[in-house]
């Protein structure tokens, strides 16, 4: 067994790329010398208990009070406005959190689900408060994070759970519950099916302060029949219906197993962490199983998953720090490389993968390092969004330019001293670099560590991990 | 798949793929003569139809417009029913000499009224519960297995509409700042030893996106730069693009589908004065443009078709505006139209939905299947799936 054994750099390379953002030579030092399982036990660790997102919202609860007592458009307006000014923040802040924090694989889990159980909203506080659920149970009980999505205001406004009532039920989540969330599309269940778990979802509704507010009258108490099983079920009953079936355990390893191991489905690796998930559908296991696994680090499995802009940028800010001057800066980056933090597409969220990659969007990622740490003008502007005037539009149309801020290449400097530019490459690129010249001018004695870090950043092979 | 996995033999690698583009195109074989060309063009926000062709002798149409309300000295009249917004003035010569086609209520079932979903639905094809990451366009590409560079989106990154599964086409503002971006000599040397990666899975199709994009960005560059288009358009973002494809169009390119779009469209409030610039903004990009291809004898091949994601409810609102709404016109644009002026009756403003939204009449994606199978000559099933209707247009 390779468990005792010590962990191979190129491994625990692997791994941080998975369940990080990549890894800092500081941070490798701290585990050379360790076994795979005091690697993988220190990841979690790390992610022991992942602090709160955002700041206070008593301001902006305030201004939602006034509007909703008064009913004022006027009132309505200021709130929303300040509500997206908030949520702006927010992504910067959730950001700024990925690109410095120890509790990598927490923030990796938020995102995860934060693409699974897809919401959007206007209103910061409920963002917020779903965050921050998200958070709470990513390396927990998946039953538990079932039942706290469904108990959220963010969740219950976006899929009109709030107007699912027994005498008018709205089969919406319902029908994303079993479709995209549970089950997967037509996976055991019927349109009856959906109908039946929208009138136990009756009732689910928020309060004022954004908690769950769940109204006995509105929720239909009558018998339902649900895959089969009758009773007068609630919400909650669904959910353990749902999870007794094997096929829910399997529909989430599926997506697991496509953003953290390979997009190329492996059936006999999947059917194994499947089992090891149905049994209590605790995270934490099912990746402390992957992660232990040898096949994890088979090389089929590394380098070859094409990293979400999110990953892209944060494992550049985690190299070269940099925070940007203007906080529209980064949305406008999140929108040209389409994936604006809070704004997902639709219910279904981003499908990942190749649909990141066509012609222009691979020539962006791969100038997006020297474009925010070389302080390089940039030829792209972001599309802006439909509620844009003529005005702005034309406006932003002749100011195209750079992103303002200063990178830290202190910090790199001290981290990578003692390195040369070739050694810095397997903590760049997980897999094999493949590029003769390339290779070639890493060689080359003039080439400085800095320019390495970015001629390295520019390779198709750093858009992998 | 194995990483030393050597595919010599690639066609896409060695260039011959798509070699004979270039030979016609650089000959002066002339493809614009023959070559049929369809231009998408959004009206960005959700633009007010029943503003834009205005119901003038409508009752209902007044008495839910109060203050937005186009009276008969607001519009041209084109029947006794309908009436362009007066901003429309070349369009109302369009629609006389049988070169424009308003295809009325057109929309989708469930209708959508947010501007990112709906607009999504609109560039996938999709229905409304169904959600798809592909364009129709992006999979016309697919279908015919074509080069990126055969869909255009005059833009600085690519919309949903066209991308593709295995090929998207490109977004191109300005062809030299694309093509210095896409040949820096950095990529370029990269490019030159790609051969041995591309069958592997994801890095193969990495550096096959780099190589597409090199020779995409090259092929436009140095085809448009050919042709000096001399016309002079409009000083805005608008026209600009247009004029870009304008000379993508003349230059011979041989793209057969290009994408622009113009954005303001959301007058949720003092809609009257923001709307009529607008559309006079748009009729006047449109004149230069038809005008241009006009002159260059590529007028008669090519299709113009304007949509908006939705359009906006017959009822206006406190702010003298209106709020998003459901089914909405199409034009189509082009010399060949087989049921120019109105293709179909007026919107029914008495039927609406329970929102108070029009109910479509001919799905959008009705017209896709047209395009494709009566204009760019390929089987819609197999972009669209098969439950789609074609309607007589082309």
């Amino acid at each position: 067994m390779t468990r005792k054994a010590i962990m191979k750099k190129e491994e625990i390379v692997h791994l941080y790329w998975r369940a990080g953002f990549g890894i800092s030579p500081s941070e490798l030092n701290l585990k050379q010398n360790q076994s795979r399982q005091e690697v993988v036990r220190g990841l979690f660790e790390l992610s022991g208990s992942m602090k709160e997102l955002g700041e206070d919202m008593s301001d902006l609860q305030k201004d939602f009070l006034n509007f909703r007592d008064s009913k004022s458009s006027a009132l309505r307006k200021e709130f929303i406005t300040k509500s997206k000014d908030r949520l702006v923040k927010l992504n910067v802040s959730w950001i700024e959190r990925a690109s410095a924090t120890q509790a990598v694989l927490g923030e990796k889990m938020t995102f995860f689900w934060d693409n699974h159980f897809v919401t959007r909203s206007e209103n910061a506080i409920h963002v917020q408060k779903y965050n921050n659920v998200l958070r709470k149970y990513a390396l927990g009980n998946f039953r538990e994070l079932v039942r706290a999505i469904s108990e959220s205001a963010a969740m219950i406004n976006y899929l009109n759970l709030i107007t699912n009532t027994k005498s008018h039920p709205n089969e919406n989540f319902a029908r994303e519950f079993l479709e995209l969330f549970t089950l997967g599309r037509d996976v055991l269940y019927t349109e009856n099916d959906i109908h039946e778990v929208a009138r136990a979802f009756t009732g689910y509704r928020n309060n004022l302060e954004s908690e769950f507010d769940f109204a006995p009258g509105l929720h239909d108490n009558e018998e339902k029949t649900v895959l089969g099983e009758k009773g007068h079920f609630t919400g909650r009953d669904i959910i353990d219906i749902v999870l007794k079936k094997k096929e829910c355990a399997r529909f989430i390893c599926k997506k697991i197993f496509v953003n953290f191991i390979n997009d190329v489905i492996d059936e006999e690796q999947l059917a194994e962490i499947t089992e090891v998930f149905y049994k209590n559908y605790e995270i934490k296991e099912l990746l402390e199983h992957i992660f232990m696994s040898d096949w994890f680090y088979e090389e089929r499995h590394r380098g070859v998953k094409i990293k979400s802009p999110v990953e892209l940028l944060v494992g550049i800010k985690r190299t070269v720090p940099i925070t940007f001057d203007n906080e529209q800066d980064y949305i406008r980056l999140e929108r040209l490389l389409r994936q604006v933090i809070f704004q997902p597409p639709n219910v279904a969220g981003l499908p990942g993968g190749r649909n990141w990659i066509d012609p222009n969007s691979l020539l962006l990622r791969m100038n997006l390092a020297t474009y925010v740490l070389n302080n390089s003008t940039f030829e792209f502007e972001d599309k802006g969004v439909a509620e844009d005037t003529f005005e702005a539009i034309e406006k932003k149309a002749k100011k195209r330019g750079k992103v303002f801020g200063e990178p830290d290449w202190e910090h790199f400097d001290k981290e990578f001293s003692g390195y040369n530019v070739k050694e810095i490459t397997t903590l760049f690129i997980s897999g094999e670099l493949n590029t003769a010249n390339c290779i070639e001018l890493l060689k080359d004695k003039r080439v400085t560590l800095r320019e390495g870090c970015l001629l390295l950043m520019s390779m198709p092979e750093y858009q992998l991990c | 798949m194995k990483r030393r996995d050597f595919i010599k033999s690639s066609t896409l690698a060695s260039g011959a793929f798509f070699v004979p583009q270039f030979i016609k195109a650089l000959s002066g074989f002339d493809i614009a003569k023959t070559h049929k060309r369809l231009v998408v063009i959004q009206l960005n926000g959700g633009n007010d139809g029943l503003n834009t062709v205005v119901p003038y002798q409508n009752d209902i149409y007044f008495k839910s417009r109060k203050s937005l309300m186009l009276s008969k000295q607001d519009v041209f009249a084109l029947t006794d029913e309908l009436a362009f917004n007066k901003s429309l003035k070349f369009h109302q010569q369009l629609f006389q000499e049988g070169n424009l086609t308003v295809i009325n209520s057109v929309g989708y079932p469930e209708p959508n009224r947010s501007h990112f979903r709906s607009s999504d639905i609109w560039h996938s094809g999709s229905r409304s519960d169904e959600y798809w990451s592909t364009g129709w366009v992006g999979r016309y590409l697919d279908a015919g297995n074509l080069h990126n560079f055969e869909a255009i989106e005059i833009d600085d990154s690519l919309s949903l509409m066209l991308k593709g599964d295995h090929v998207s086409g490109i977004a191109v503002r300005d062809p030299r700042k694309f093509y210095n971006i896409a040949n820096q000599d950095f990529f370029k040397d990269m490019e030159q030893q790609a051969t041995k990666h591309l069958n592997e899975h994801n890095l193969g199709y990495l550096y096959k996106n780099l190589i597409n994009a090199e020779e995409s960005a090259k092929y436009v560059f140095e085809t448009s730069k050919t042709y000096d288009n001399r016309t002079d358009y409009p000083n805005n973002n608008f026209a600009k693009q247009l004029k870009s494809i304008a000379t993508f169009i003349n230059s011979g390119l041989s793209t057969s589908v290009y994408y622009a779009s113009l954005g303001g469209f959301d007058t949720h409030a003092g809609q009257r004065q923001r709307q009529n610039k607008l559309l006079f903004v748009y009729d006047e990009a449109i004149k230069t443009f038809v005008e241009d291809l006009k002159r260059n004898n590529t007028f008669k091949n090519t299709v113009i078709m304007v949509f908006s994601e939705f359009g906006r409810r017959l009822s206006e609102n406190a702010g003298m505006g209106t709020d998003h709404g459901a089914a909405n016109n199409v034009f189509l644009i082009g010399d060949k139209l087989k049921t120019p002026q109105f293709y179909n009756s007026a919107p029914d403003l008495v039927n609406l939905d329970s929102i108070g939204d029009i109910v479509y009449q001919v799905d959008f994606r009705s017209i896709y299947a047209t395009l494709l199978d009566d204009w760019l000559g390929v089987n819609n099933r197999n972009i669209l799936g098969n439950d789609v209707k074609k309607i007589r247009l082309l």
